[in-house]
């Protein structure tokens, strides 16, 4: 990124930093959490190289970033309460380590969220075939669907993975 | 939800896709995709982009046990659910909401308050000596009967003077910490409190009616409904006291808080490098130089964009 741009850039933090962290502190009580996201808003906009002259709302711009992080942190949040109960279900030797539970949440995270908004039948057809190898008529059997249903649903998941694949 | 159109090459790899996964495979259908495959670099690059799109996550999901991966299977809490539980949240009869909010009235109204970089050490009414980590606000009520230090946010060490007739408490989001005639170090963290005895002891207590009381070198940590204890030998919490900032085996993520209260913009610390574990001696009133070092001595790259934002990453 040339240097003027970057100095463009920080006129852009030091205007709206302070008013962004307020913003998104109304929505998570916890600092770190708060400034972590704050960062992570400027951080977006850093990697889409956007020239921040170009942008005619700067807090409509930085709200419209920050309401998706947070919405994925709450989202990350309610996942990790769940596994967290489930994990207390299973008996301590099939528990994950310690570094496999960092890595599988983060794995868990980025599924869900690629999943995110699809309807559960759909999620559930799609993960029997891609975690379990399962045929689509085993599938339909057990979602009590015909085959070309599983397809179907196959197809809408798999839109949002192709989306996902897209090069950051 | 409204969904973006794919190009028609995209659709033409998804069907495939559905195509080769439906259990019904066969040598002939194998030899039609690899004709797609190989007919023009579109369609491989669209193929690339769905198989990156199945990448690493789910070879690691597979490898859990199915209890766990069944977190993926809650039902959705719609965007729309989640904003109104976020707001819910904050209306909860005003309380919450309003608590939320005069945090940040209360502490620009609290008795002490330190801003970013600024530690203070005073002398109180009846003798004592107290000393604020920076970013921290407390509330000073002494009375005839106690003498009472509010906690809400940051870190503080108390050397507390002898006076048999008023007790001495420290009171936290979680508890109350109770002088038996001593030094200790408070800590308010995001839903927790530590406490470190530094000389002679003190006597912990929630709202529960639990206490705990610790002799120097003890320390715990109070939560909403319970009294953990911590291992000894962490009397070098209190060491931002002196401008250091110590750190035996801790995150990366958890040192970048700890200088937080230090710097006035932004510290991002990628997922990546948050968990690298961390030791040695740092100078708090120089974060520059503690990044710097941080950067030479592990797998980091810490970029500054003016003074506003600074981004800790893997190189």
């Amino acid at each position: 990124m040339p240097a003027s741009n970057t100095n463009k850039l920080g006129f852009f933090f030091s205007d709206h930093h302070r008013w962004l962290l307020q913003h998104v502190r109304r929505h998570l009580s916890n600092r770190a959490d708060a400034e972590d996201t704050a960062a992570e808003t400027f951080c977006q906009l850093l990697s889409a190289r956007v020239d921040p002259e170009s942008i005619e709302q700067p807090r409509a711009y930085l709200s419209t970033i920050a309401r998706r992080l947070i919405f994925d942190r709450h989202r990350r949040r309610r996942l990790e309460q769940a596994y967290l109960e489930r994990l207390m279900l299973l008996p301590e030797e099939l528990a994950p380590s310690p570094e496999d539970t960092h890595l599988l949440l983060e794995a868990l995270h980025a599924i869900d969220r690629t999943l995110s908004g699809l309807p559960l039948i759909v999620k559930k057809a799609f993960l029997m075939s891609q975690l379990d190898g399962l045929s689509y008529a085993e599938i339909g059997r057990r979602l009590n669907v015909c085959q070309r249903t599983v397809g179907r649903y196959m197809t809408q998941a798999l839109r949002e993975c192709y989306l996902s694949g897209a090069q950051p | 939800m409204s969904r973006r159109a794919l190009d028609p090459v995209a659709e033409e790899a998804i069907a495939w896709m559905v195509r080769l996964r439906s259990g019904h495979d066969d040598a002939k259908q194998q030899a039609h995709f690899q004709t797609w495959l190989s007919q023009s670099p579109a369609n491989a690059a669209a193929w690339e982009q769905l198989q990156r799109g199945l990448g690493r996550h789910y070879e690691v999901a597979r490898r859990a046990p199915g209890v766990l991966r069944d977190t993926l299977l809650q039902p959705e809490a719609g965007r729309r659910d989640v904003l109104r539980g976020m707001v819910g949240l904050g209306l909860l009869g005003g309380g919450l909401w309003l608590g939320g909010r005069s945090e940040s009235g209360r502490t620009l109204l609290a008795d002490l308050r330190t801003g970013t970089g600024e530690r203070r050490n005073l002398s109180l009414r009846d003798g004592s000596r107290l000393m604020l980590n920076a970013d921290s606000a407390v509330d000073c009520d002494f009375s005839a009967e106690r003498r009472l230090l509010r906690l809400y946010r940051g870190a503080l060490v108390v050397q507390v003077a002898a006076d048999p007739g008023r007790p001495f408490i420290v009171r936290s989001d979680q508890g109350d910490i109770r002088a038996l005639g001593t030094r200790f170090l408070v800590e308010q963290l995001a839903g927790s409190t530590r406490v470190v005895v530094l000389e002679h002891a003190v006597r912990t207590s929630l709202p529960t009616g639990e206490t705990r009381d610790l002799t120097e070198g003890q320390a715990v940590m109070l939560y909403p409904q319970r009294i953990e204890p911590l291992p000894s030998g962490q009397a070098y919490r209190a060491d931002w006291i002196d401008g250091r900032l110590s750190i035996i085996d801790e995150s990366l993520a958890t040192l970048i808080d700890a200088l937080r209260p230090y710097r006035s913009g932004f510290i991002r610390v990628s997922p990546q490098v948050r968990d690298l574990r961390v030791q040695g001696v740092f100078p708090l009133d120089d974060s520059d130089r503690t990044l710097a070092a941080l950067a030479e001595t592990l797998p980091i790259r810490v970029k500054h964009y003016g003074p506003w934002l600074t981004l800790i990453e893997a190189p």
